[in-house]
């Protein structure tokens, strides 16, 4: 019996089936444009890794650069983000 | 910046002041109408918004005057009738303390440099160079013929040979920057530098202790210190003692998955630089945390777990506030 983290997991079902898994989702309709947006893009900020970028006015995901921290998550003012 | 006031039988205010405010949430857990409510701690603490730390609901607010007591930063100030509640004999008063004792402190800014808070600032008078160098050089203008080889010799640029005239000269020392190496002396070709040396004049060196010593004034600013224990940490002469708030541990979840750089969280909230991210996970420094709770407020993982054992709190005459501010030290 193997035991894998959340992102181990995801490594290896991106590997396996060639799919991507999102390591987190953002919900669109809560998420809005970033213009919108009460933090201004507050995840983009709070993130390090670059695995939220803005394009055209959206937040969007970068899912091989996340590392699964929840910072996101935990501080988006629109509670738009969440796990997968 | 918020505050609150009602008049009744008594004028009662609350003031917060975000400026000495980190977030810890001591003030949230324990308000018994639940008014305060934390703002996004992390996004405050690196900057990226412009808020509070804390949200008082005005309506709500029963101005018991609890939090003010609680809070270990001091940012919260609770006054009845103008009266700081501290200064009041029926409320509680912290035991906890910061002091630098004068006497054995030998101003050597290690405390200055460590202080999370810039709480401590040295103000020091260092002894006259001249005093602690061992002896004088003297230089015989008659034999001295001009040849300025001490000039370009001397490593501490402490000599020079000026002219005076046409065919006149001056040789001139500069006592605050000769450190009696006798390099002059031995390199003179007319043996014109004379060199006393005290410690051969009196026999046995006799130190003049209080021309030797640094001087000063250690100043620890209560108002921002929140006695972490730095000072005391650092200081090599134990001339710092700190009394903290809390006492107790932290301790990480074992299952908890610490993100380390991706994240540090714990790190950019603490206002004691107790955290350091050590080979991609957080540790914490326990000798100088103060147990607040800003760190377990705001990891994502919800992996550090604050364990106070005892509040450096005294004189809490009500029964009621002493169950509730117990709450902070039987584990949140």
């Amino acid at each position: 019996m193997f035991i894998y983290t959340y992102r181990e997991l995801v490594i290896i079902t991106n590997l396996v089936l060639e799919v991507k898994i999102m390591p987190v989702s953002i919900d669109t309709e809560k998420c809005g444009k970033i213009q919108n947006c009460p933090g201004e893009g507050l995840c983009i900020k709070l993130c390090e890794k670059g695995a939220l970028v803005e394009e055209s006015g959206d937040v969007v995901l970068v899912p091989e650069n996340c590392d699964d921290c929840d910072i996101c998550i935990q501080n988006c003012p629109n509670q738009a983000i969440s796990k997968v | 910046m918020s505050s609150i006031k009602r008049d009744g039988e008594e004028t009662r205010s609350l003031k917060h002041t975000n400026d000495k405010c980190v977030g810890c949430g001591i003030c949230t857990s324990i308000c018994p109408t639940k008014s305060i409510k934390n703002g996004p701690i992390l996004p405050i603490a690196r900057g990226l918004v412009d808020m509070d730390y804390v949200n008082i609901n005005k309506d709500s607010c029963c101005l018991c005057g609890l939090c003010a007591v609680a809070c270990p930063f001091d940012s919260l100030e609770f006054k009845i009738n103008e009266k700081n509640i501290k200064d009041l004999e029926e409320y509680p008063k912290w035991i906890k303390d910061a002091a630098i004792d004068s006497e054995s402190c030998i101003y050597c800014k290690a405390c200055e440099t460590a202080c999370p808070q810039d709480a401590i600032k040295v103000a020091r008078t260092l002894p006259k160079r001249e005093n602690l160098v061992i002896g004088e050089i003297d230089v015989d203008q008659d034999k001295c013929i001009n040849c300025k080889i001490c000039e370009e010799l001397c490593p501490g640029d402490a000599i020079k040979v000026k002219s005076t005239g046409r065919n006149t000269y001056e040789t001139v020392l500069d006592e605050d920057k000769c450190v009696y190496c006798l390099v002059c002396k031995r390199a003179c070709p007319t043996d014109a530098i004379k060199a006393v040396c005290s410690s051969c004049a009196y026999q046995d060196y006799k130190f003049d202790e209080d021309a030797f010593k640094t001087k000063g004034d250690t100043i620890l600013n209560p108002d921002s210190c929140i006695n972490c224990g730095w000072c005391q940490e650092i200081c090599p002469v134990d001339a710092a003692t700190v009394i903290k708030p809390f006492e107790g541990d932290v301790t990480f979840d074992e299952e908890m998955e610490c993100k380390g750089d991706s994240c540090h969280a714990c790190k950019d909230v603490c206002p004691c630089n107790a955290i350091e991210i050590v080979d991609g996970k957080s540790t914490i420094d326990a000798r100088v945390c103060i147990l607040c709770g800003a760190c377990s407020n705001v990891c994502p993982q919800k992996g550090i777990q604050i364990n106070r054992t005892k509040m450096n709190l005294e004189n809490i005459r009500s029964k009621s506030w002493n169950n509730i501010l117990s709450g902070l030290t039987s584990g949140k």
